[in-house]
């Protein structure tokens, strides 16, 4: 256990360095800007255009629909594919180290500078809607609480789905093609029908954290409030015990993985 | 240090319907040892289960009396400098080595001695705060030797190390390698140069198409498939007539006649010599000579081709 510990550590502080780095991380550092961006640039139009409708709608469809489970892929297909493509893992491999840790110390990395990301650019974007003109409607002020509300889930949204898509990489030679397709198939398609079987992707989750706290704000943007939501406390639980799941598969697969490298 | 360094026992490695290596039965002693065989031959993965980076699909290996795939007690003991040239290639070498030395449990101040050290013995001193990307290709196989050797392994395996480096590169690292030979480490060096091998030790193991061909001292090695006799398969349109011919002849040691369909099968110890006599007889006779092969002839091709 100790071992583990420490070279998760050793991983996580060298791999956050190396993610900061990485070309791939300024690319989606890009699209995660694009929400705040745009909602700036409408700010600067001379119609009247309410804040709320802003916020919800840039945060849910573009942040929480679309560039969290796209950032997600980029970044967590690369946790072990980065050392595949490029032959590195060779060395990790073949040392002395809990080799679960080689997964866990490289997602916990990635999805530390991807959580602060989003973070930042639901922040971002709750703070400039704030500064569109009041509405005339009190009910179509932004409630207090709802920029932390997207904060957080998209905090929550790119922490699942990295876990799951960082896990992909330990079984699939191609997680991002693999990560893509389920993204948008399964996430895309499944939690926007009608019924229970919302409730089988990362979606559904992330929906019933945000609508559980603030319903009526996010009732402008369709799709985004489930029938019958689950509590916010409830959300999170799932949200994290799915992450936790996928890494404890994949952790427990790479234990005895062998990667066969050409030269 | 005595005893043996590893132990296989009918090994043998697939890639999907691809033979890595077949049905190899050898045991290794303590000291300097070089692979050696054509590119394909099966050193890389043998070396790749020796440094216990993949698994055997059969038989059984030991190093240093224990199972190499996924074993930290042996990670522990050995370094291993794969072929591949791949490195980190946004950190600095010092950074590179001194990451992979923190993985094996020195702490910060004992990593970044041990890999200055490293990056000095392999002649990378003045470039450790350079990036790797930045590196050349010799410059990289010093550094994969620098991280194979920095925590002082029992064994150090290392793929092709001698590739990308100048003349004067080789020269160091095969200096490197016999210092660390002398200082008690036992090393596996593979390459498809012999000449680069016998600089540095004189106990080869010879491989060819995944299977072991030979192993021991060069000079007995040599003499082993020199006194391996070649067959040649023929086939004519007289065989008897041509057997007849081939048989006086003082360096063929055997001529046999298939009764089923007239294949004749020689043996000799001089291939090239056999193959002069074979066509001044095709011409002298007019026997027909319709096919000729010889599977053994590649034994000789193989080792040609290493001494070259």
């Amino acid at each position: 256990m100790l071992n583990f510990l420490r070279t998760t550590w050793l991983l996580y502080r060298t791999h956050l360095v190396r993610t900061l780095r990485a070309r791939r991380m300024w690319l989606v550092a890009f699209g995660v800007a694009l929400a705040p961006l745009i909602a700036w640039i409408v700010a600067q139009s001379p119609r009247t255009i309410r804040g709320l409708d802003v916020l919800t709608a840039l945060g849910f469809l573009l942040t929480i629909n679309v560039m969290a489970p796209l950032a997600s892929v980029i970044v967590g297909a690369a946790v072990l594919g980065e050392e595949l493509e490029d032959r590195t893992i060779t060395y990790l491999l073949t040392r002395p180290i809990s080799r679960p840790a080689i997964l866990v110390g490289r997602w916990m990395a990635s999805a530390t500078v991807l959580v602060a990301l989003f973070a930042l650019s639901a922040a971002l974007l709750g703070s400039i809607a704030g500064q569109f003109p009041p509405p005339s409607d009190d009910k179509y002020l932004i409630p207090a609480g709802l920029t932390g509300a997207l904060v957080g889930a998209s905090a929550l949204a790119v922490f699942t789905y990295s876990a799951l898509f960082s896990t992909l990489g330990v079984f699939f030679k191609h997680p991002m093609i693999v990560g893509l397709g389920y993204a948008f198939t399964i996430e895309g398609f499944l939690a926007n029908l009608p019924g229970k079987n919302q409730a089988l992707t990362i979606q559904y989750y992330v929906r019933c954290f945000l609508a559980s706290q603030h319903p009526q704000a996010w009732a402008g943007v369709e799709d985004v409030v489930p029938r019958e939501p689950l509590d916010a406390a409830q959300s999170v639980r799932w949200l994290l015990g799915i992450a936790l799941v996928a890494l404890a598969v994949g952790a427990l697969a790479l234990r005895r993985k062998q990667y066969e490298l050409t030269a | 240090m005595s005893g043996a360094l590893l132990a296989a026992d009918q090994l043998g490695r697939w890639y999907g319907q691809v033979v890595g290596l077949s049905d190899l039965t050898l045991s290794l002693e303590r000291g300097v040892t070089g692979l050696v065989g054509p590119n394909g031959a099966g050193k890389s993965t043998f070396l790749k289960l020796v440094a216990g980076e993949i698994r055997p699909s059969r038989g059984t290996l030991e190093v240093l009396g224990l199972k190499p795939f996924a074993n930290s007690e042996l990670f522990r003991r050995a370094g291993f400098c794969p072929q591949q040239e791949a490195l980190y290639e946004d950190m600095t070498g010092l950074e590179v080595v001194r990451f992979l030395m923190r993985l094996h449990g020195f702490g910060a101040a004992e990593a970044t001695r041990r890999a200055n050290e490293a990056l000095d013995r392999v002649g990378l001193g003045d470039a450790r705060k350079r990036r790797v990307g930045g590196y050349s290709k010799g410059m990289r196989q010093r550094a994969k030797i620098a991280q194979a050797i920095a925590h002082g392994p029992e064994l150090v395996v290392a793929d092709e190390p001698f590739n990308g480096l100048d003349p004067v590169g080789r020269a160091e690292m095969t200096a490197l390698f016999a210092q660390a030979g002398r200082e008690g480490m036992s090393v596996l060096v593979s390459t498809h140069v012999l000449h680069e091998v016998e600089a540095l030790t004189h106990e080869i193991v010879l491989f060819h198409r995944g299977r072991l061909l030979a192993q021991g001292p060069v000079g007995q090695v040599r003499q082993l498939l020199s006194r391996h006799p070649r067959r040649v398969e023929l086939r004519a349109r007289e065989p008897r007539r041509l057997a007849r011919a081939l048989v006086e002849l003082d360096f063929v040691l055997s001529v046999r006649v298939a009764q089923a369909d007239g294949r004749i099968d020689v043996e000799t110890f001089e291939l090239e010599r056999f193959f002069e006599a074979l066509t001044r007889i095709a011409a002298e006779l007019r026997v027909g000579v319709t096919s000729l092969e010889s599977h053994d002839a590649n034994l000789e091709a193989v080792f040609d081709y290493l001494v070259a």
